[in-house]
């Protein structure tokens, strides 16, 4: 009776597929405000084959999520209204007791605090952004190889592949007495730098290496008084670079400085709300 | 217990942050601390009123702090206030040639906390045996 068993191929259902190389299928939720990397992630995705839905929001996400059973989740951390984290924890809520979605951060910044943050939120994994294509084909080997029997704890995500943002956050801390004090002094340092890196790049582009100096040497003196450590190595380098008269790759250097500084006003919103839901 | 001398302290710089750092880190030592924001508000805010000790940034815009010294240091009236000068590891050379005209200590950017109020606390103490010396 057993016998027709042996015309069988080996069972397909039990051999580890996981390791055999496929290319990915599935549909994948972008989550993310803005237009311009709502573009690029689609992009990147349709290169590896994959079918995407966009939401403009986390609200759009949580509707769409109870619709449709997405292979992956990419959820932006920042953005108005209401933000990753907070979409993470209501989607986490109300599939309790069904399958758990895959969901992964995108982060402007890259922090050790970060991850614990994302996995606290409920997220599984994350990436930095600017988004690659190699980060995506990790998180999706990850993720869509076994979707369904990823335990709570998942395989620790890699380290972030940009250089770390580094914040001393003791320090800012420290010179700014109180939460309150934390608010102000970053609202300070915000608005001098905004004019300061005009500045800067007014300078660079008219070749004065003197005047690009000092707007270096001021902005790497109030980031170091701040604990913004990586801003202030950025900034000294550049000053150093400046007094010799050396001015190539400057423009190049600035522009790195300029997404250097958001992503250290993304990591000072996440810190200062946190810091404020502390408190309520 | 303050174990230390309190005074009445001018902040002399055009960097915002700078301002509000040595504000709140000297406020927390007991001090009562004064802002300006370049060196011609500086000499004005010192002429109205009697400072025990005055933080003077190196480079600002406009009157830079080597200007201010020289300027409070001909004055008759404020040629008494102590001065420590505010700079960068890289401009000791010009640090000196305050110290040179009657600057009184300096202190490098980013501050160190320790340092500041060693610094501070000994311009204040020196300050307050010299005109102790003098009532005599």
């Amino acid at each position: 009776v057993l016998g027709g068993q042996d015309l069988l191929p080996a069972d397909a259902a039990s051999s580890p597929a996981a390791s055999v190389p496929k290319p990915f299928s599935g549909r994948v939720l972008v989550v993310e405000d803005n237009l311009i990397n709502q573009e690029v992630a689609v992009n990147l995705l349709a290169e590896l084959g994959l079918e995407t839905d966009v939401a403009g929001n986390g609200i759009e996400a949580i509707e769409l999520v109870e619709r449709t059973p997405y292979a992956v989740v990419l959820m932006d951390c920042q953005m108005p209204e209401m933000d990753g984290y907070e979409a993470t924890a209501e989607i986490r809520k109300r599939e309790k007791g069904r399958k758990r979605t895959p969901i992964v951060a995108m982060t402007a910044h890259a922090l050790a605090g970060d991850r614990e943050r994302c996995l606290a939120a409920g997220m599984d994994d994350y990436i930095s952004k600017p988004i690659r294509l190699e980060a995506l084909q990790r998180v999706f080997r990850t993720w869509m190889a076994a979707p369904a029997a990823q335990p709570e704890a998942a395989e620790e995500p890699k380290a972030p592949e940009e250089p770390a943002l580094r914040v001393d956050m003791d320090r800012l801390r420290r010179v700014s007495r109180d939460d309150d004090g934390v608010r102000r002094m970053v609202g300070i340092f915000l608005e001098e730098s905004r004019g300061r890196f005009v500045e800067l790049q007014e300078a660079v582009a008219a070749k004065d290496a003197g005047r690009a100096g000092r707007a270096a040497h001021t902005l790497g003196g109030a980031s170091g008084n701040l604990g913004f450590l990586s801003l202030a190595a950025g900034m000294r380098e550049l000053e150093e670079r400046c007094r010799r008269g050396d001015l190539t790759g400057a423009d190049e250097r600035v522009a790195r400085l300029v997404s250097e500084l958001e992503r250290l006003k993304e990591f000072l919103k996440g810190q200062i709300q946190e810091g404020a839901g502390g408190q309520s | 217990v303050t174990t230390h001398e309190v005074g009445k302290l001018l902040v002399v710089d055009d960097d915002g942050v700078s301002r509000a750092v040595l504000q709140n880190l000297l406020e927390m030592q007991g001090h009562s601390v004064e802002v300006a924001r370049d060196g011609t508000e500086g000499l004005a805010r010192a002429r109205q009123e009697k400072f025990d000790l005055i933080l003077l940034d190196l480079l600002m815009p406009g009157m830079d702090g080597h200007e201010v010294v020289e300027t409070l240091k001909a004055d008759p009236d404020l040629r008494g206030v102590s001065v420590v000068m505010i700079s960068s590891v890289e401009d000791m050379k010009e640090v000196v040639k305050c110290v040179k005209l009657g600057a009184d200590d300096y202190i490098f950017k980013p501050f160190d906390e320790v340092l500041l109020k060693t610094r501070v606390d000994s311009c204040l103490e020196r300050r307050r045996l010299r005109e102790r010396a003098m009532e005599k």
